[in-house]
């Protein structure tokens, strides 16, 4: 679906240099802190910007190549971006329906009364919560393969997010073939939905891994200073000095548990491992 | 196209219906009081109301929607033929208004005119609208709102300067220069004039399209 390979995009105090794929049937996340670079990741594989090296395809095409019955085929939403505030539900249906052949009409307004967004009130006065809860399903209403989703839940209430979270587990239960980009910082939207993960930090992505891998494989060791001398560090992806010694990413839980028993060893999660990636000392 | 012209005119509904009004009222009440004339009305509403076209630009920006408007089947080339089309069909829809509300206004005054003198002056007016959009929205889309504002104040004073400079500069022509001039243009007669008008204003409606096109082809979101 997407594939990204050496992208480069510089700004005067900022550089992106990513590479990344979505396969068919994946949900793939991207995580990173705000200003780590996914925005500009997902400007570039939309065509929005240009870049200064690499080479970005969607479905088998540059982006500038994209035609309209290639956009048809994606569903997007931007965190940062949307419908004018000035327009109402109402009046958006007839524009989708419009450049969407594909649209869902009957469902977008039935999915609408069902989340109480309403049809006839401005946009800009929305709660945050309903205009996501807008763009997510204007992007799963008209049949796209494809929804490369940038934060999509900022912003929201837990309610709110599982909502929107249950629609994407929806989209993907419909057809196996499509496929999900979602970007967040919010580790826990991430761990309950995606296949494989990307991290990206300071414009690198510093980590891929498969979903299950790092939840199940994936620990973390709390280690005096002692322990820490004896510790087999083959196996040891990240470092931070602690109060009481040091606190160490791996990806062979089972292996330190094992054979260093007197070693903390606890389970890994998205949170930890992103902090250990983007703050601790790589081995 | 389609779409966003549905959201254009959504956008005019929601937003310019109002204007319009207020437009319409304003004129007719000045007529009434005898402060402004039938052809006042049609320029002032034609005019004026051509600055929505511009203006829906900066309600695709609020919120960013801008960005979001490009990732929809919708190419950069696609949005520019939507504004320009967009900004002939809305002044066109409010001219027809302007003029009829000026007809009406002349009928009641009784005055005598020739019909297509009548028609003739007031399509003047739909093709200084057009001269306006021409200039506003490449601006527009080149520059964001604030700026745009400035851009246009700064066309405007070098406008005024240009015609300033030249009305100082026929004096120093050579009279038969002058003359052949003048008599050219009245030669033209009415409808020749409007003609010429025509003429310009398509150079500058292309102008501006192709500057459009370069601008947006151009833009980073």
């Amino acid at each position: 679906m997407l594939e990204i390979n050496g992208l480069i995009k510089q700004y005067k105090d900022f550089t992106l240099e990513c590479s990344m794929k979505v396969e068919k049937g994946r949900i793939t996340g991207l995580i990173g802190e705000n200003g780590a670079g996914k925005s500009t990741t997902f400007k570039s594989a939309l065509g929005l910007i240009s870049y200064d090296g690499g080479e970005v395809s969607v479905f088998g095409k540059a982006p500038a190549q994209l035609q309209k019955e290639d956009r048809e085929r994606m569903g997007i939403v931007l965190g940062e971006s949307g419908f004018s505030g000035y327009l109402k539900v109402k009046d958006i249906i007839p524009v989708l329906a419009a450049v969407y052949p594909r649209f869902e009409r009957k469902r977008f307004i039935k999915l609408c009364a069902k989340f109480g967004i309403p049809q006839d009130k401005m946009i800009k006065e929305f709660s945050t919560g309903m205009k996501a809860k807008v763009k997510v399903l204007a992007a799963i209403t008209h049949g796209a393969d494809f929804l490369l989703l940038d934060e999509p839940t900022t912003g929201l209430d837990v309610m709110t997010r599982n909502d929107v979270l249950d629609l994407l587990r929806e989209y993907m239960e419909q057809d196996d073939s499509r496929s999900i980009l979602i970007s967040s910082h919010i580790s826990s939207d991430l761990e309950g939905l995606c296949d494989d993960v990307y991290m990206i930090h300071g414009g690198r992505i510093i980590l891929h891994e498969d979903m299950d891998e790092l939840l199940n494989e994936y620990g973390l060791l709390k280690a005096d200073a002692e322990q820490f001398k004896r510790l087999d560090k083959e196996h040891i992806l990240s470092v931070r000095k602690e109060n009481f010694g040091y606190s160490c990413l791996t990806d062979q839980r089972q292996y330190y548990m094992e054979n260093y028993p007197d070693t903390v060893v606890e389970k890994g999660n998205l949170d930890e491992v992103i902090t250990m990636m983007s703050g601790g000392r790589r081995l | 196209m389609k779409g966003l012209l549905i959201k254009d005119m959504r956008l005019l509904i929601n937003q310019g219906q109002t204007l319009f009004l207020m437009l319409v009222a304003v004129s007719l009440i000045l007529s009434v009081m005898g402060a402004a004339s039938p052809s006042f009305v049609v320029s002032y509403i034609t005019i004026i109301f051509s600055f929505f076209t511009a203006s829906t630009i900066s309600y695709d920006e609020y919120d960013n929607c801008y960005l979001f408007l490009m990732t929809l089947p919708v190419t950069r080339k696609g949005y520019v033929n939507e504004k320009f089309l967009f900004g002939f069909l809305s002044t066109i829809a409010a001219w027809i208004v302007g003029m009829a509300a000026g007809t009406i206004l002349l009928l009641r005054e009784g005055k005598e005119i020739h019909a297509w003198n009548w028609i003739g002056e007031c399509a003047m007016y739909i093709l200084v609208a057009w001269i306006f959009l021409s200039v506003m929205l490449p601006v527009r889309l080149k520059f964001e709102a604030e700026k745009a504002k400035y851009v246009n104040m700064i066309l405007l004073v070098a406008c005024i300067l240009l015609v300033f400079a030249g009305s100082q500069l026929i004096s120093y022509l050579p009279k038969t220069v002058i003359q052949s001039g003048a008599s050219f243009l009245t030669g033209l007669g009415n409808g020749g004039l409007l003609l010429l008008s025509a003429v310009i204003t398509a150079a500058a409606v292309t102008a501006s399209y192709v500057s459009a096109r370069h601008i947006m082809e151009r833009k980073q979101f």
